[in-house]
């Protein structure tokens, strides 16, 4: 008898050999796994954040001050869990961004300390528990207006692709022609063979960050004829690098710069698409006053099925505040209609029908 | 107050827009003129018109100048012109202020990226603010949108109420943007002076269309006449009289005043009248 036949299908349930990967959840939804944006309100809306292995495209704002607040919140998370960081920008020094990130605050903690509390008498199972929402942190908290100070180990994880680095560049033969975005590219994935990522079992992730791709820094005007050749074929490629290996890519596009045909084929591309405006761009926004600008989820794909995530169904706009400290992400909701009472004195008595000797209210 | 600020402040990075109808050079020249005033040494680079036609102007203004124009004798790649502007660039470690005049020509033979790039290239070194004019209306929208992108700081020059205003739009290290109006004149020792906010005299009050009692337009006379509004004002009404009788204490709950009355209960059988 041979000792290896199986008799039923019954499977014992192993424990998966993958490592859980740092920085990332599990979706509850469908079983990605979700990289944290950084920023706990856009998390929520985005099921808790990036799927591994997504690009995500962020249109922004004029000027692009708000998109850079994002992907300061995504590096600094990225540097709470320990992931690999790479800060790709021809705008700036890249290294700028990566030692200006937001610090870590942790929320002090309520401790409910409930004082004369009851003997529970039914549920006297809870009574030795502490009340804690368990819901209420999700991630960090970071604090804008302080720097992230790195320590020394985690130096080792960041890599930066820039003007600095990157200093004679020639042009491509092959379809890509312009040489930042190959030279970018190629940067991509030096960092990845280095840090061990495209081999399966790796328990980090790379996190990519690509500031304001399409800027005229970029020079993508220089060769009228593969201006849009190159820029959805460098927006495919890194969605391909990242598709296959434990990265995930956020790369924000000034979609006002740009022609709309790229902006409509980038947001085609890639995975999941927020736009930024602020109030200064759009004047009928200007009622919209406590908040400085409007978030828009153009696109959230769901990697592994059909059926889109849950609440996205493009009805509900999201407002961002952005503080000195702190990025925040709500509902957009209008503000209270409050009568604008601008009427001087002398007119409210002949306002309708009310006596001229008393301005009380009318009681009804 | 962006431009009173930048009189005051270190050199930054300043796109100075102008058109055909106001000139902006004479904001250009003076704002240089008084960076180079204030201490920092100022290289000015001609590429508007020769050099020869505003000679007694340039030594008026006594800061280094140097004209590399485009001609056929001489090299107008863009290394060369690189080269040009970045030449004895490191020097005192002061701050060095790089003056274009004007960035229209160099558009018209280079793309938006070289330039964005070669400004870039400038700053690698040391630290050099460029203070650039381009005239606005010469190039198309999204040149004009691109060079906003790349320079922080932007001012156009427009005319209202016959008197020079300067617009400005300030592009602050933490991302914060700052507008401002404000009105400059230029004296003939190219100094910028008057600078002052532009207020916007506050329209006549719009007596409100809808006037206090809103009449809607029809053919029927709605208003009230003086007496006749008089009159309704005059109307005492029901509640206001109740409110002021039970003025003081009685806390006006709603109450349900209900008498018992006779029960309804009728002896008769209501079928009686039937007849089967």
């Amino acid at each position: 008898m041979a000792a290896n036949i199986k008799i039923s299908s019954f499977q014992k349930r192993i424990k998966p050999s993958n490592p859980n990967i740092l920085g990332t959840k599990i979706s509850a939804v469908n079983s990605t796994l979700n990289v944290s944006f950084g920023v706990t309100s856009l998390d929520q809306i985005i099921d808790g954040g990036l799927p591994l292995g997504s690009l995500c495209v962020v249109e922004e704002d004029i000027y692009g001050s708000y998109a850079k607040i994002i992907t300061k919140y995504f590096l600094a998370e990225g540097a709470m869990q320990k992931n690999f960081l790479l800060s790709a920008s021809l705008n700036e020094n890249p290294w700028d961004l990566l030692n200006n990130l937001p610090s870590p605050v942790t929320e002090p903690r309520e401790t409910n300390i409930i004082e004369n509390r009851e003997e529970l008498k039914i549920a006297w199972r809870y009574e030795n528990l502490t009340l804690e929402d368990n819901n209420q942190r999700l991630g960090n908290a970071f604090d804008l207006s302080i720097p992230y100070v790195m320590p020394e180990t985690q130096k080792a994880n960041l890599a930066v692709w820039g003007e600095t680095v990157t200093p004679n560049l020639q042009r491509g033969t092959g379809t890509l022609k312009n040489s930042n975005c190959l030279s970018l590219l190629k940067a991509i994935e030096e960092a990845i063979k280095k840090w061990e990522l495209d081999s399966g079992t790796s328990p980090n992730l790379l996190r990519i960050v690509v500031s304001s791709f399409g800027s005229p820094f970029w020079q993508f005007d220089e060769n009228k004829s593969s201006l849009s050749t190159d820029f959805t074929a460098t927006l495919l490629l890194l969605k391909s690098i990242v598709r296959s290996t434990n990265a995930v890519a956020l790369v924000t596009i000034p979609h006002q710069l740009l022609n709309q045909s790229l902006v409509s084929r980038s947001r085609h591309l890639a995975d999941v698409v927020i736009q930024l405006k602020s109030l200064r761009e759009d004047p009928h926004l200007r009622d919209l006053m406590d908040v400085h600008g409007i978030l828009e989820l153009k696109k959230v794909a769901n990697l592994t099925s059909l059926k889109p995530i849950l609440g996205q169904d493009g009805t509900t706009t999201y407002g961002f505040k952005a503080t000195k400290r702190k990025f925040k992400i709500e509902k957009l909701h209008l503000p209270p209609a409050i009568d604008d009472d601008k009427s001087s004195p002398d007119h409210s008595s002949s306002l309708g029908c009310s006596s001229a000797a008393s301005k009380t209210n009318l009681d009804f | 107050m962006i431009l009173k600020d930048l009189l005051k402040q270190p050199p930054v990075s300043i796109l100075i827009q102008d058109s055909f109808y106001v000139k902006g050079r004479p904001l250009f020249l003076s704002l240089i003129h008084n960076y180079s005033k204030n201490g920092y040494s100022v290289r000015y680079f001609k590429y508007d018109s020769p050099l020869s036609s505003e000679k007694s102007e340039m030594e008026q203004l006594e800061f280094s100048w140097q004209t590399c124009i485009f001609n056929e004798n001489q090299d107008s790649s863009r290394t060369a012109i690189e080269s040009c502007w970045s030449s004895d660039l490191a020097n005192n470690g002061k701050h060095l202020v790089v003056a274009i005049d004007s960035l229209s020509p160099l558009l018209l033979n280079w793309t938006v990226g070289e330039l964005a790039s070669a400004l870039r290239n400038l700053q690698k070194t040391t630290a050099v603010a460029v203070v650039a004019l381009v005239h606005g209306d010469v190039h198309d929208k999204e040149t004009v949108q691109a060079l906003n992108y790349i320079f922080h700081c932007h001012l156009t020059v427009r005319k209202a109420q016959g008197r020079n205003v300067c617009s400005g739009v300030l592009r602050k290290g933490s991302g914060k943007l700052v507008d401002s109006d404000e009105y400059y004149s230029i004296t003939d020792q190219w100094e910028v002076k008057d600078v002052e906010e532009v207020v916007e005299p506050s329209p006549n009050v719009v007596v409100d269309s809808l006037p206090k009692n809103a009449v809607p337009k029809s053919t029927f006379k709605l208003d009230l006449n003086a007496k006749e509004e008089e009159a309704r004002s005059q109307v005492v009404l029901p509640y206001i009289r109740k409110q002021a009788s039970s003025a003081t204490s009685e806390t006006s709950k709603g109450q349900i005043i209900y008498e018992a009355e006779a029960p309804d209960w009728d002896d008769e059988d209501p079928d009686d009248d039937l007849e089967i």
